[in-house]
């Protein structure tokens, strides 16, 4: 599904990544741990195409993502959903709304919106509270509004990059148990964090960054 | 494949609504910044269309006052005056040729003003008018190279006075609807370029989730082209006094406007204000907007 093969990601002098290896089969729960600069998000940059390999693939699919015409990028990001740290919602609109509101975007019908946007929300377990605004929602409330718009379009890959970041440890891990079971039912999750704690809880495949280089990938892993 | 067609065709319906509202949610989100741009764009047109009616016009004034002279065309006493006014007709640029006997000539002279009683010593003249201003030196040398004649003189210095009156309007116009041109780029591309900014959130969800460059660039566009028009047909009304007086003012020497020119003018005023409005947003997007 994935597949980097020798990546190398420079900006100017200072290398992103350097000859980055690694391959994600369909279905597979991988996290990418490693400190600050290390090469995390500039490996799921690469992957949603917000950056460009300076050298080597980036497969996606079938598709080399690094030779991919600007045009085509949305294309490629509509399967993908994509999860941030800071949960990025529209302020002032509801749960509903900010979930709907790509779908909307995308030219989807109002029956086959509302129904996606209500199943995406019960996914994430928020279906009572759909007229809430991100401001009447807790943080880790609000991370589950950004998961359910991340799978509303019902993508094979999820993306989250410190998607706990900003969240106390027990809501942490209800977030990374809500991937969890998204990735139960076939979806490929791939997420970046430094949280030791859950990482090592989890024993999931973990490939562990350092200065840009992959130092580590390790199948129930743990993140030292 | 009908019903996947028309869903196709409702998905498109759909999102070119969606972009219609998001136009408009921008407009409403821009409040009060709306007037100013909406006033500063029509008083720019206003001015531009204004300064074109008068260079359109004054052209016409001088195209029609110029064909208006009359060249003087004065026959040696040996030349045949049927002969002569043949040849003047037969050169295509000329309109109208009116002969004016000697005879008759001095009969009017004699009437208005006091004359010696001494022996007629005016030639035989035609008084020629060309089809275009123009043409007026080629014909007058043409003229001049006829057998018979004597001389030829017309207005030279009244028509090059129009000439340059209307070179200059043209070119002052332009100079400033240039300078008003850049000026409404300008405040347009800030405004957009601040909405950008405002949106910029949304935006980057959009992105993310893989909704199309078109859908997020066109409502700015389309904000700025609005702009544009709206602009464009409130500037229409001051355009319709200044047309009215200048059409009073010419009638005062006697010659028509043309309708024409003002119409031709609020087409340009129109395509103005998109290509100024939509140009200032869509410099904006581009550079602001990374897509």
């Amino acid at each position: 599904m994935i597949k980097f093969i020798n990546t190398t990601k420079r900006y100017g002098n200072i290398y992103a990544l350097r000859d980055v290896n690694f391959e994600v089969e369909m279905g597979e729960f991988v996290f990418i741990v490693g400190p600050s600069g290390a090469g995390k998000t500039s490996i799921l940059k690469l992957l949603y195409r917000e950056e460009v390999a300076t050298s080597g693939t980036v497969l996606v699919g079938r598709v080399d993502i690094s030779q991919l015409k600007s045009t085509q990028v949305p294309k490629l990001r509509r399967r993908m959903g994509i999860v941030f740290q800071d949960f990025k919602l529209l302020p002032g609109q509801t749960a509903f709304d900010n979930v709907a509101y790509v779908l909307r975007a995308l030219g989807v019908g109002p029956t086959e919106t509302r129904k996606r946007v209500l199943g995406a929300l019960k996914v994430v377990g928020l279906i009572d509270k759909v007229d809430a605004t991100p401001e009447e929602l807790s943080g880790g409330e609000q991370q589950r509004v950004g998961i359910a718009r991340a799978i509303v379009n019902g993508p094979s890959l999820v993306i989250a990059d410190e998607p706990t970041g900003n969240l106390d440890p027990a809501t942490s891990l209800d977030i990374m148990n809500l991937l969890e079971q998204i990735n139960q039912r076939g979806t490929t999750i791939l997420i970046s964090t430094h949280n030791h704690q859950i990482v090592n809880q989890m024993q999931k495949r973990v490939i562990t960054m350092q200065g840009g280089e992959l130092i580590r990938d390790a199948c129930g892993g743990i993140y030292e | 494949m009908s019903s996947h067609f028309m869903d196709n065709v409702a998905t498109e319906f759909r999102i070119t609504g969606r972009i219609l509202q998001e136009t408009l949610g921008g407009i409403k989100r821009t409040g009060w910044m709306n007037l100013i741009i909406v006033v500063t764009m029509a008083s720019i047109l206003s001015i531009f269309g204004t300064l074109s009616v008068f260079v359109l016009e004054t052209q016409l004034f001088v195209e029609n006052i110029g064909s208006a002279l009359k060249i003087s065309v004065y026959a040696k006493d040996s030349a045949n005056v049927g002969d002569l006014r043949a040849r003047i007709l037969a050169i295509p640029t000329v309109k109208e040729v009116e002969t004016i006997y000697k005879e008759q000539a001095w009969a009017d002279m004699k009437r208005q003003y006091q004359v010696p009683d001494i022996q007629n010593p005016l030639p035989n003249t035609f008084h020629v008018q060309v089809k275009r201003q123009d043409e007026i030196p080629d014909t007058v040398e043409r003229l001049k190279a006829l057998p018979g004649v004597e001389e030829v003189t017309f207005a030279k210095s009244v028509l090059d006075k129009l000439q340059n009156i209307s070179r200059l309007t043209s070119f002052i116009g332009l100079l400033v609807s240039i300078f008003l041109g850049t000026l409404t780029f300008f405040i347009i591309s800030n405004t957009i370029h601040l909405l950008i900014e405002a949106r910029g959130r949304e935006i980057e969800i959009m992105r993310m989730m893989g909704v199309g460059n078109w859908y997020i660039r066109l409502p700015f566009l389309l904000q700025g082209a609005a702009y544009g028009l709206i602009g464009a047909f409130i500037a229409y009304l001051p355009l319709n006094v200044v047309e009215h007086y200048l059409g009073l003012l010419f009638n005062y020497f006697q010659f028509s406007t043309s309708n024409y020119s003002l119409s031709v003018v609020f087409l340009v005023l129109v395509l103005m204000g998109i290509i100024v409005g939509g140009g200032g947003a869509a410099t904006s997007t581009h550079k602001y907007l990374k897509i």
